[in-house]
């Protein structure tokens, strides 16, 4: 594939003491790394909304600033131009956040240790655009669209979809006992996190369900929990051995299937049970958390992951624990719907 | 003496990340190691290596990161790689 970036900038990550660019910044770094990341995630997005081609002849990627005020970006629009077979195929995402955001997070929390910031203090992190007549080039990973194989539901063993509301450009559909599985495991692990592999694939229906607009659909079908993950309070080390003996698991069931993500959970205290209801509670919520998104970037760094957390969701009803599924939208990490099915 | 021309496969668990690298043509010779040969897949895919411990694993079963790759067995061209990580609540 042909590829071509359009840009007239220089991108620039900073943490400041003063939200505008007066005294000196604590760091002052090159986003372009960051930046190639928010392209590699507009790419994807485009081939799983089938907006765009899984195999385009060329690529034309124009970045467009929008200010706050220039050289401090409010947000970045990515646009994708893809050619194939004479057709021309145009996909445009706007970005408010990206790595540099998380960046600046570990950062802060370095410099409130290190007496750098004390605890009051906030700093201001940016994104910079800087005009430039030669900008340095940005390195893009291969784009690759993730393997889509075309199949139907009941080929897949889905009998039966619970209702639920699905994203239009991103159909998500999980097997209801690995749901189950993921709460109880969540309660019993108690205040300790637990978790494990994820089966699953990414298929191309002949035509989209009901209330969406692409016809690829991303099915989780089965969990493979093994002793080896090691989960304590806070923090779940995955075993390498065991995810291995998951993927020959996934070749052996024969049905197409990769470990296409892993699930942990967050920790529920059934001492107490009103996890859902008090904002006291000192157990994590069940969102993406720093360690989170460095597991995300290392071991499932395809910005078609998934990732699935169980736990307490503050204002949720009841007395039992939910399971929340993430998927890259616009730079981070954020809370999809998807629907259960029976299998 | 005509050598097997070889290629090594490398991909992320999900299988999405994948990249192919035919010995002596991509960068990679017989005479690079495991370990050189993830670290170049990290590079070419610009995945973050966050100082973890990385492995490669064929057919299940991990690979010595010294090993060179030119003593590898035939069938161990197709590589899962990963590292020691943690997920966590905070
Ligand atoms: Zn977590």
């Amino acid at each position: 594939m042909n590829v071509e970036i359009n840009t007239e900038f220089d991108f620039l990550q900073e943490l400041r003491r003063e939200s505008d660019l007066s005294g000196l910044p604590l760091y002052s770094e090159s986003a372009h790394a960051e930046v190639a990341e928010l392209i590699d995630e507009a790419f994807v997005s485009g081939v799983l909304s089938e907006r765009l081609p899984t195999e385009p002849e060329s690529l034309k990627i124009t970045l467009a600033p929008q200010w706050l005020n220039e050289p401090i970006v409010a947000g970045l629009d990515v646009t994708l131009r893809a050619g194939v077979n004479g057709h021309s195929h145009e996909y445009r995402q706007r970005f408010i956040t990206g790595r540099w955001y998380r960046e600046a997070q570990i950062r802060m929390l370095t410099y409130r240790d290190d007496g750098v910031l004390d605890d009051q203090q906030t700093a201001y992190c940016m994104l910079l655009a800087l005009r430039t007549e030669r900008p340095a080039p940005v390195r893009l990973p291969p784009l690759n669209a993730p393997p889509i194989v075309d199949q139907e539901l009941e080929a897949c063993g889905v009998r039966q979809l619970v209702a639920g509301p699905l994203l239009p450009d991103r159909p998500v559909l999980i097997n209801r006992q690995l749901v189950d599985d993921a709460i109880r495991r969540c309660m019993e692990a108690d205040t300790n996190e637990t978790g494990g592999a994820l089966l699953g694939k990414l298929i191309r229906l002949q035509a989209p369900l009901p209330g969406t607009r692409t016809r690829v659909v991303n099915l989780l079908s089965a969990s493979v929990d093994d002793s080896r993950h090691v989960g304590q309070a806070l923090s779940l080390a995955f075993s390498p051995e065991a995810l291995a003996e998951a993927a020959q698991i996934a070749d052996l069931r024969g049905l197409g299937e990769t470990v296409q993500t892993v699930y942990h959970t967050h920790g529920w205290k059934n001492a107490c049970g009103n996890c859902n209801q008090s904002p006291d509670c000192p157990l994590a919520e069940a969102v993406p958390s720093l360690q989170d998104y460095q597991l995300l970037e290392t071991l499932f760094p395809s910005k078609s992951t998934l990732m699935p957390i169980a736990g307490r969701k503050l204002g949720e009803p009841g007395r039992r624990p939910v399971l929340q599924v993430h998927a890259w939208r616009g730079g981070q990490m954020t809370p999809i719907p998807w629907a259960a099915y029976l299998d | 003496m005509v050598a097997a021309t070889r290629s090594i496969t490398m991909s992320d668990l999900s299988r999405q990340k994948r990249l192919r690298a035919d010995l002596g043509v991509d960068g990679l010779t017989r005479r690079h190691t495991v370990g050189q040969a993830v670290e170049h897949y990290l590079d070419r895919m610009s995945i973050r290596n966050h100082g973890l411990r990385w492995t490669a694993f064929s057919r299940g079963v991990k690979l010595d990161n010294k090993a060179e790759l030119g003593d590898l067995a035939d069938t161990d061209s197709e590589w899962t790689v990963m590292p020691e990580v943690s997920a966590g609540g905070i």
